[in-house]
Order: structure tokens, then sequence, then C-alpha cells
């Protein structure tokens, strides 16, 4: 029976030892290579005193020994927190810190670069490195991956269904990520829907384009490895060449395909989608962000036999709800709905008054069920507010996730997405908080006033603007405020430019105008 | 353009540590300096410094593997139009 994330990817190791688990570039790891290297992390964790209760972070590249890393931390009976690797290392050993991990997996130049915050690392006992033998200088006890534990072989630890399987930290409005916690019941419940639904077998190869901090990733890893499938990572050396993934999907015979929509929307501008066969393609799934309509008919156009769904859920609900899109779309239709909501989740949406809005109505939807998350590592408060008591089930105790979310029901009982009730705006599927952008502005002492203001862009979403005035029109240049935020913020929430003003307008109520500024971009 | 204006903006607007020097043979893409959001902040400054084009074409692993590299691919653009 399986209760734990990686409970599916061990029940396929006994029925299809031999075929391909994962690969990335010219490596592969069979079922059984990947359970015995994944057995070998756990045993080093182990050994180190790590398991239940205990975080592990990973500051690595994504590859086929990241997988690997994650499923070990998880037979541990670890968490996992997977950091962006090109996060700069202040905001990664912010993160590694905030939840105390005890172990982290990360390269060598990584774990370098992390040395010089090692103040924010207290509980850090053990580091792996992922790219090469461990024993450097020596501030953490290091284990080389080649000197991993041989492990015996792991079918049980002791970790219940409500721990948590993994923590992915999203942008915070107050200035700080934080940790949404996600529980192997939160996440399996979505991997179970998601085998179920699209029918994913072991002659299956299932694209991994999101890196493993985001959540697409749990599907392309999970769901593969339950269904005995093959993932195949999408090197970052192919990413950003749009030409190059447009190939790279046809040559490796993908079969289905999960990404934001801009991956898909640059691949049809710029990649020459057009001029290449996908005949394994059958899949197409996409969340994160609005689909531009116009650029998800082209993409229909070119793949007349190829299913296409949009899948739609915060981080802290997994995926929630789901559209099967259809190839007769209407197009004069200006958006295609996010759905109705998947198995074991319950989904409505309520007015300011709590009220359950009824059809051609606006509301903040509201989720509850087997996906929605325990909670924000170390929040409570934070927790409390989106995660509220159910009104509307007064027999028992029940809790749902406030998504803060505006969606409107239509009459066949799908929802549409119609905008977000706070300053959060997504640029590339990423999740941005501005507030936590103009507090990291405000906190460069120079800086008086910071603003930053989303400009709305077809192909990503959002391009991101800043204004700022600095302190008695001292000299502020756009290069220095560029070189601050890098250092803080990863590369999708540095504003693209940097407006620098003597001060900003305000509205009546002695607020920035944010509406003046956008304008003044016109 | 020169090479070193083009390695300058790199580390300026791309490195996150503030510190790693970028030389002409770096390997950007590789090294994981170079990712998407980089890509198109790379080509849009090649653009609006020389005035010329990069098209989709343009846009590959070979042409954007280190400075020097994208150099060469400048020097071909401009020669593309007969500059």
């Amino acid at each position: 029976m399986s209760f734990l994330l990686w409970h599916g990817f061990r029940d396929s190791v006994k029925v299809h030892p031999d075929r391909p688990a994962v690969e990335w570039r010219k490596e592969s790891l069979t079922y059984r290579q990947l359970d015995e290297l994944s057995d070998a992390v756990a045993a080093t964790l182990v050994a180190a005193g790590i398991g239940p209760g205990h975080r592990v972070g990973l500051y690595t590249q994504k590859n086929h020994r990241s997988v690997a890393a994650i499923l070990g931390i998880s037979k541990a009976g670890a968490a996992y927190v997977p950091v962006d690797p090109q996060a700069p290392p202040l905001r990664a050993a912010y993160i590694l810190g905030n939840c105390a991990v005890s172990a982290v997996v990360a390269t060598r130049a990584r774990l370098e670069a992390l040395a010089e915050h090692q103040a924010e690392l207290p509980s850090l006992e053990l580091a792996i490195v992922s790219d090469g033998p461990g024993g450097g200088e020596g501030w953490v006890r290091e284990r080389g991956w080649e000197e991993l534990e041989a492990g015996p072989r792991r079918d049980w630890v002791p970790a219940v269904e409500t721990d948590p399987a993994y923590l992915l930290y999203t942008s915070g409005s107050t200035g700080k990520p934080k940790g949404v916690i996600i529980t192997h019941r939160n996440a399996l419940t979505f991997i179970d829907w998601g085998a179920e639904t699209f029918s994913v077998g072991p002659n299956d190869r299932l694209s991994s384009h999101a890196p493993l901090h985001f959540d697409l990733s749990v599907f392309d890893i999970y769901v593969a490895l339950q269904c005995g499938a093959c993932v195949v990572m999408v090197p970052d050396q192919i990413a950003p060449f749009p030409g190059e993934l447009a190939k790279w999907i046809h040559q490796q015979r993908i079969s289905v395909w999960y990404s934001v929509p801009s991956a898909l929307v640059r691949m049809l501008l710029h990649g020459h989608m057009d001029r290449i066969q996908y005949p394994h393609l059958r899949t197409l799934l996409f969340a994160g962000e609005v689909f531009p309509q116009k650029y998800l008919l082209d993409v229909m156009r070119l793949l007349p036999d190829a299913e296409f769904y949009n899948l739609y859920g915060p981080t802290e609900t997994n995926v929630c709800t789901f559209y099967h899109v259809p190839h007769d779309i209407d197009p004069a239709a200006t958006s295609i709905p996010v759905g109705a909501a998947c198995a074991n989740t319950e989904v409505c949406a309520v007015d300011t008054d709590g009220r359950v809005t009824g059809v051609g109505e606006e509301g903040e939807l509201l989720v509850r069920g087997g996906t929605v998350m325990a909670g924000y590592w170390g929040l409570p408060e934070k927790t409390s507010q989106v995660l509220v008591r159910n009104h509307l089930q007064p027999a028992f105790e029940d809790r749902v996730y406030r998504t803060g979310d505006i969606v409107r029901l239509a009459e066949d009982g799908n929802y549409f997405f119609v905008g977000r009730r706070d300053h959060m705006v997504k640029s590339r599927g990423y999740r941005i908080e501005l507030g936590e952008i103009e507090q990291v502005l405000h906190s460069y002492d120079k800086v008086k006033e910071a603003a930053v203001v989303p400009v709305p862009d077809e192909e990503i979403g959002a391009r991101l603007r800043a204004f700022v005035a600095s302190h008695d029109g001292v000299a502020l240049t756009a290069d220095e405020l560029t070189t601050f935020c890098l250092g803080r913020l990863p590369s999708y929430m540095v504003p693209e430019s940097f407006d620098v003003r003597g001060e900003l307008p305000k509205t009546s109520t002695g607020k920035t105008d944010r509406q003046a500024l956008l304008a003044s971009l016109k | 353009m020169r090479n070193e204006d083009l390695a300058t903006f790199i580390e300026k607007n791309l490195i996150a540590d503030g510190r790693t020097k970028v030389s002409d043979a770096t390997a950007l893409i590789e090294e994981g300096i170079v990712d998407s959001m980089g890509l198109m902040q790379i080509v849009t400054f090649i653009e609006e410094r020389t005035g010329l084009r990069v098209s989709d074409d343009d846009v590959t692993p070979d042409n954007f593997e280190t400075v020097a590299a994208i150099g060469l691919l400048v020097d071909r653009l401009q020669s593309r139009a007969g500059r």
C-alpha cells in the first residue's frame, strides 16, 4: 500500500527493474539503479542520524542524481527542500536556515558559496557533494557522491502520511520567502490523480522541464516513477534555446509534456515548432499562468492529435482544478477555464460576505481536500490567515485554503480565472510578490521609496519595472540597484528596469500611485 | 561592441555573487551562468548596442557558448549587414 511519496517508485522497481527510470543528457538510470543509488543516499543520511522530523536541502543542478537524491531523502524519512540552483547564496542560505536543514545536497561551487553564510545554518551537519568528491576545507562534514554508503535496501521507514514530504519556498509579501509544507498525503493525492487522469503507463516518456523548486516537477518525476515510465530531464543547457528545446522533444520521443505556457509560447514563436513532427507527443499539460488564447490555438493546430489540459493550483494546493481543452474551442472566446475540481478535492468561490457565489458571479476560490498543504513553515499566523475554518461545514472541524484568486463560475461548472486579490503577479509561471521585491529595494540604504509595477506581456505574463526615489536626492544608478537585487532575489524577480525619480506619485490617500507609474511607461 | 563590454554586461546583470569574473572562454551555458532570461537579456543588449538584429536561427548553444563565440556571431551579423 502506498502512503509515502516514494512508495509508487518502490512498487515500480519490483515490476520494471530494468526499464529506464530517468534520463539526463547521455546518462540513464534503470529502476534498479535508481533504487540502489537512492538507497545509498538514504543510508548516508541515516548513518548521520537524519530521518523523520529532519529536512534536507538541495542546492544543485537538476539531473539524474538530483532525482536519486530526493528519493533517497524520502527513503530516509526526511523532507526535502529544493532551492533554485540559480538563487543567490544569501537567499539559499536563508531558505535552508529558515527550515533548519540537517543536511544539504549541493554542488562543490554552491557549497563553497554557502560557507560564507554558515552562521545562518547552525543545524547543518552533513553535505553531500553532488558533483565530486567530499572532504573540502571542512566547515561542514562532507561526503562525495562516489563515497555514499552502500546502503541496505529500503522498503520501510518510520514515517507516516501526514509527515512533510517536501517544502517549497514561494515569494512572500513581507519580504522573505515562505516554505509551503506538502505532506506525503498532499503529494500522493495529486500524483495518484495525475497518474490515473492522464493514463500514464510504462511506455510513456515524460519531460521534466520545470525546476525542482517548482511544483510542476512533482508531477513529472513521481507520476513517471509510479507508472513505470521514464522521466527525461530537460538539460539546463538546452532549456534556454527554444529551437533546441523544440527539437529535443522530438528527439527524446516525449509523450507527455508539462510546463508553464510561456515555455510553449517561446518554442512556438522562436523555435520553429511548425517545422517539426511530434508523433509521440500525446498529452500536453500546462499550468502556472494564463495561456494566451491565440498562442494556445496555434499550438493546438500544430498538434491536432494531442490532448491538452489546463491545470490550476497554487503551490499550497498542488493542482486543485483542471480543464480538458477541446480542439473545437471557440476561437472568439477570450480565455479558457481553469476547470473543475480534481479527485479528493473540493472547490467553491465565495464573495466578501462568505456567501457561495452563483453562476456568472465573481468570488475568491476556496479549496479543501487531500492536496491542501499542512501550512507555512514556522509561520502559524500567516498559515491561519489562509487556512481558515470551513464555515460551510458546521458539523465538524474542517479547514479550507483561501487562494486569493478571484474566479467566476460558468454554467457548465467550470471556473474561470479573473485576477488576484493582492499584489501577486505571475511571470514565466513564477509567482512573484511585488512586496518582496519592494522590501529588498527598501533595504538598500540609499532608497527612500520603491514600487515595482508589472507590465502585462503576452509572451511571459508580466515584465517587472521598478521605480525608486533616493534619500535627499542621492545619486542612484540602475546598475547598482540591479547588482543589489541580483544578490538577494532569484533572477526572475529582478526588475528589468529601474527608473530613478525625485519622488514617486501618490494617490489621494497617500499611497504610491501604481496606476500613474504604469501609465508613465506608455 | 567589444568582448569586454559583453563580459562586463554579463558580470553586472547575470551573476548573483557580484564577484565571478567572465572571460572570453567562460562556459556561459554549461556552467549555468546564462539561463533563458539571461539569454534574452544578452540578445537585447547586442541588438541595442549594435543596431543589428539577432534572428531566432542565430540563437543556438554554439553561438552563445562563450563570450568569444558571441563576439564571432556579432562579427558575422555585421558582415552580413554589410558593415
